[in-house]
């Protein structure tokens, strides 16, 4: 087990006795990625923020659930997809059809405000896998190393070198490049 | 070359394009996997365009207290029940089950122990029978005696004296039923069937019981013939009454 992961066991001992410090280091730990996770999911910064937020206060009340064999962060992205699927699921339930479109034709004359380019490779990176996007974010936004994103997410460097080479390719299709040469 | 060496060559030609390094110096050095090279570092140079979000110090600091709130919440909040505790951990093996079931897999998971202990009783109960699974057949001896219901009716004239120098008579009549000879006792005899029968070679003998006795109720009566009413008039002549009015004191 890595030094990190050690640490990261520890702190989560202390924080299922009950210790406010230890919740309070995991939370300046991994607000960062959680964050960069929620925000290319949802595209607001402010939704971002909360749901982020509300990634912690989850973690709080399951803490006890968590088992330390899977990484930590692995647990917090989780917990956040499955806080980003619950909103917007609950936002088509609740807005009507008509202000949904409308709320649509803004963001669509927003997006023509902003770089084609971003707005591209966002969308792609929502098309990824799981794994291939969180590693991408680690590794292109985050600008982790493979050592660290291995430890992160409890796979080895040489999973992640694979990941990150498939999330490329992936990319580069969803992108709608063509290449004169043929790729693989 | 392997796709683990491609792999690891991909991530050597990233690390030199995060460094500062442009792609065609990149590719020059490896000119026979430029075709194969060029457009993932060109997308992932793309990627590194896309800025890293960050919070906004107010969120963190008001996120940070929503979450520290939760601790206290939780370290006031009474303790779970065990069952509680016990799907928590459940689930917690589980985590996609967790949006389908909720607390529905807790009564699902109890409704199956109870039946599971239900089935692990009978099945005792069965083992414990010494005929074991084999249909008991009974047979059904009456007593060879048919009771003879019958009754004693006692009959008690009874003479009321009236002021007026008359008198009452009157009769009770009291039945007292009987069943001559005991009661009949009813065995019911398991017989374990030892010797298997084809089913499809003789129907099967149903048991017949010799006697049927039948028991009416209330049981007729045989009465005899009452005494003649009113009965005769056998007394003694009363005394002479001191006080004149007929009446003793």
């Amino acid at each position: 087990m890595s030094e990190a992961a050690n640490n990261d066991a520890t702190l989560v001992q202390r924080a299922k006795d009950g210790d406010k410090t230890a919740f309070a280091a995991l939370y300046e730990r991994y607000q960062p990625p959680v964050f960069t996770y929620v925000y290319y999911r949802v595209d607001s910064q402010t939704l971002a923020e909360d749901l982020t937020a509300e990634v912690f206060v989850r973690m709080v009340a399951k803490i006890r659930t968590y088992r330390a064999a899977s990484p930590l962060l692995a647990w917090l992205y989780t917990i956040a997809r499955n806080l980003i699927t619950d909103h917007y699921r609950q936002a088509s339930r609740l807005t009507p059809l008509h202000e949904r479109t409308a709320m649509s034709q803004i963001d669509l004359s927003e997006e023509a405000h902003c770089r084609l380019q971003e707005t591209e490779l966002r969308t792609a990176l929502k098309k990824l896998s799981e794994d291939q996007r969180q590693v991408v974010l680690l590794k292109f936004i985050e600008r982790r190393s493979n050592a660290q994103i291995a430890a992160l997410l409890g796979k080895t460097e040489g999973a992640i070198k694979s990941l990150q080479h498939r999330a490329l390719g992936a990319l580069r299709r969803y992108l709608n490049k063509p290449n004169k040469n043929e790729y693989i | 070359m392997s796709i683990s060496n491609f792999e690891t060559l991909l991530d050597e030609c990233l690390a030199r394009l995060y460094s500062g390094e442009r792609i065609d110096d990149i590719l020059q050095d490896q000119p026979e996997y430029t075709n194969r090279l060029r457009p993932l570092l060109e997308v992932a140079a793309q990627m590194s365009t896309l800025p890293a979000p960050h919070a906004r110090p107010t969120a963190i600091r008001q996120g940070r207290q929503r979450m520290l709130e939760a601790v206290d919440e939780k370290t006031n909040a009474p303790c779970p029940a065990f069952w509680q505790q016990f799907i928590e951990n459940l689930l917690s093996f589980f985590p996609s089950l967790r949006p389908v079931f909720g607390n529905a897999l807790a009564l699902i998971i109890l409704a199956g122990l109870v039946a599971g202990l239900a089935w692990i009783f009978t099945s005792l109960d069965l083992e414990s029978d010494p005929a074991g699974q084999q249909t008991p057949t009974s047979t059904m001896t009456p007593s060879e005696m048919i009771p003879t219901p019958s009754g004693t009716v006692l009959l008690t004239p009874t003479k009321t004296l009236l002021p007026t120098n008359s008198a009452i008579f009157t009769q009770t009549k009291t039945f007292t039923p009987s069943i001559s000879p005991a009661p009949i006792f009813i065995t019911l005899t398991p017989t374990p069937a030892s010797t298997k029968k084809n089913v499809e070679d003789e129907s099967p003998e149903i048991p017949t019981p010799t006697k049927t006795p039948v028991l009416s109720y209330p049981p007729p009566v045989t009465d005899t013939p009452l005494p003649p009413y009113p009965p005769p008039m056998t007394e003694t002549p009363t005394p002479a009454n001191t006080t004149g009015n007929g009446f003793k004191p």
